[in-house]
């Protein structure tokens, strides 16, 4: 998220990936780093343990969230 | 003295005022000592710094240590007035970036602030080196590692089910901090090493994970007892940043009787320490699978001996090592206590 508002607020557009549990410290953050209404990508947990094909799944259902955060 | 400028509440009795930190989840659960500004003032008269000052910035979040709100904790936690220095010195510590306080306090591993003090000041104010050194029964260490838990919760933001998402924890989350026992150590001690002067009192913090009591009773050769550490050194788990491998004094007397040196002791610690990349793969303790020549290079839980900080600590009697493991992509950091 760090390297989001950095690169943000160069005019780089960004999308972060957050897994499920761990939305409420994602959100923490874009409201400590004054924007707190920054979209972000919400996929299922965990991914350590993924074989590459279900890899892919994740990124397909990823991907219209990020596609709407990168297009704006 | 300049005035506070933190909020100001009344409460009618001192049970109101438990409830209250409780409600606001303002603690760690246990009851705190309501600071009240004669206490807070008491602190900083001590150290000498106006409530505005700024002991420390941690870039990531955006924090400003102020005095004012290191002292508020550690009165909330218990602190003597004269502990306040070494409480300071240890916030300096972890804001430093190399030990990315942020990620270490919001990462599932779930890891404690461990400060660990070396030089005279430990006997001054009552640190133990001693027995239980790492446990109960003495207020310096139980409310110095205190404060640091309360300042990481009510000054840095790592509320637990908020920024704070320790999958476990660990009791040392509550408390963490003892002192180097100097009585018991043949070699020179950490704060020297770390390139401060022997007549300096420093603290290091670690991002520390639960400690692991290892047992190595009836060995007494070093690369006997030695052996034992470093097979249980592997539970740490490949890759680490780095460990504290603390010695307790038996062990200590065993090392002197050999003529090791502290070096000698990091160095095998490290080499038998290691699988190799095909164990790793049979045991499924790998982050990667390992391939090629890989499958045969012994793999080491920390990259280099600089990585294992050496202590000796603990009560006179028992054949015990303790390994503290820290949190991935950290670096200890040591500071002078301004004294």
């Amino acid at each position: 998220m760090q390297d989001a508002a950095s690169l943000e607020r160069l005019g780089i557009p960004c999308s972060v990936l957050v897994t499920k549990p761990f939305n409420t410290q994602a959100r923490a953050m874009t409201n400590l780093l004054a924007m707190p209404g920054y979209e972000y990508a919400v996929i299922g947990h965990p991914m350590g343990s993924l074989t590459e094909e279900e890899v892919m799944a994740r990124a397909q259902e990823a991907f219209p969230q990020t596609l709407s955060q990168l297009i704006r | 003295m300049s005035s506070l400028t933190s909020t100001r509440v009344r409460h009618t009795d001192y049970n109101d005022a438990q409830e209250y930190y409780m409600d606001e989840g303002m603690g760690d659960g246990l009851p705190v000592v309501p600071p009240t500004e004669a206490k807070v003032h008491a602190m900083l008269d001590y150290v000498g710094m106006q409530p505005s000052e700024v002991i420390a910035e941690e870039g990531v979040r955006g924090v400003n240590f102020t005095a004012e709100k290191v002292a508020i904790n550690a009165v909330m936690a218990g602190c003597k007035p004269e502990y306040m220095p070494v409480v300071v010195a240890a916030v300096q510590a972890v804001s430093e970036e190399p030990f990315n306080f942020h990620a270490n306090s919001t990462s599932t591993n779930g890891v404690g602030v461990l400060v660990i003090v070396s030089g005279d000041i430990a006997k001054r104010i009552g640190i133990n080196s001693g027995t239980v050194a790492m446990g109960h029964g003495f207020r310096a260490n139980a409310t110095i590692g205190r404060a640091m838990g309360l300042i990481k919760i009510n000054a840095y933001g790592s509320v637990p089910h908020g920024m704070d998402k320790s999958t476990f924890g660990h009791p040392g989350k509550y408390s963490f901090c003892f002192a180097e026992n100097d009585g018991v150590i043949p070699w020179e001690p950490l704060r020297v090493e770390k390139g401060y002067a022997d007549s300096d009192s420093t603290v290091t913090v670690f991002a520390a994970n639960s400690p692991v009591q290892v047992n190595t009773q009836n060995e007494s050769a070093p690369e006997d007892f030695l052996s034992i550490v470093a097979d249980a050194s592997i539970v740490l788990g490949e890759r680490h940043s780095e460990f504290v491998l603390a010695l307790s004094p038996e062990l200590m007397n065993y090392v002197r009787s050999a003529g090791w040196s502290k070096q000698r002791i990091k160095d095998f610690v490290l080499e038998r320490g290691t699988r190799t990349g095909r164990e790793l793969n049979e045991k499924h303790r790998r982050i990667t699978l390992y391939k090629g020549d890989d499958l045969d290079r012994r793999m080491p839980v920390v990259s280099s001996t600089d990585e294992i900080t050496v202590v000796g600590v603990g009560g006179d009697a028992g054949p015990f090592a303790m390994l503290i493991g820290a949190w991935g992509d950290v670096i200890s950091i040591t500071k002078k206590i301004q004294t």
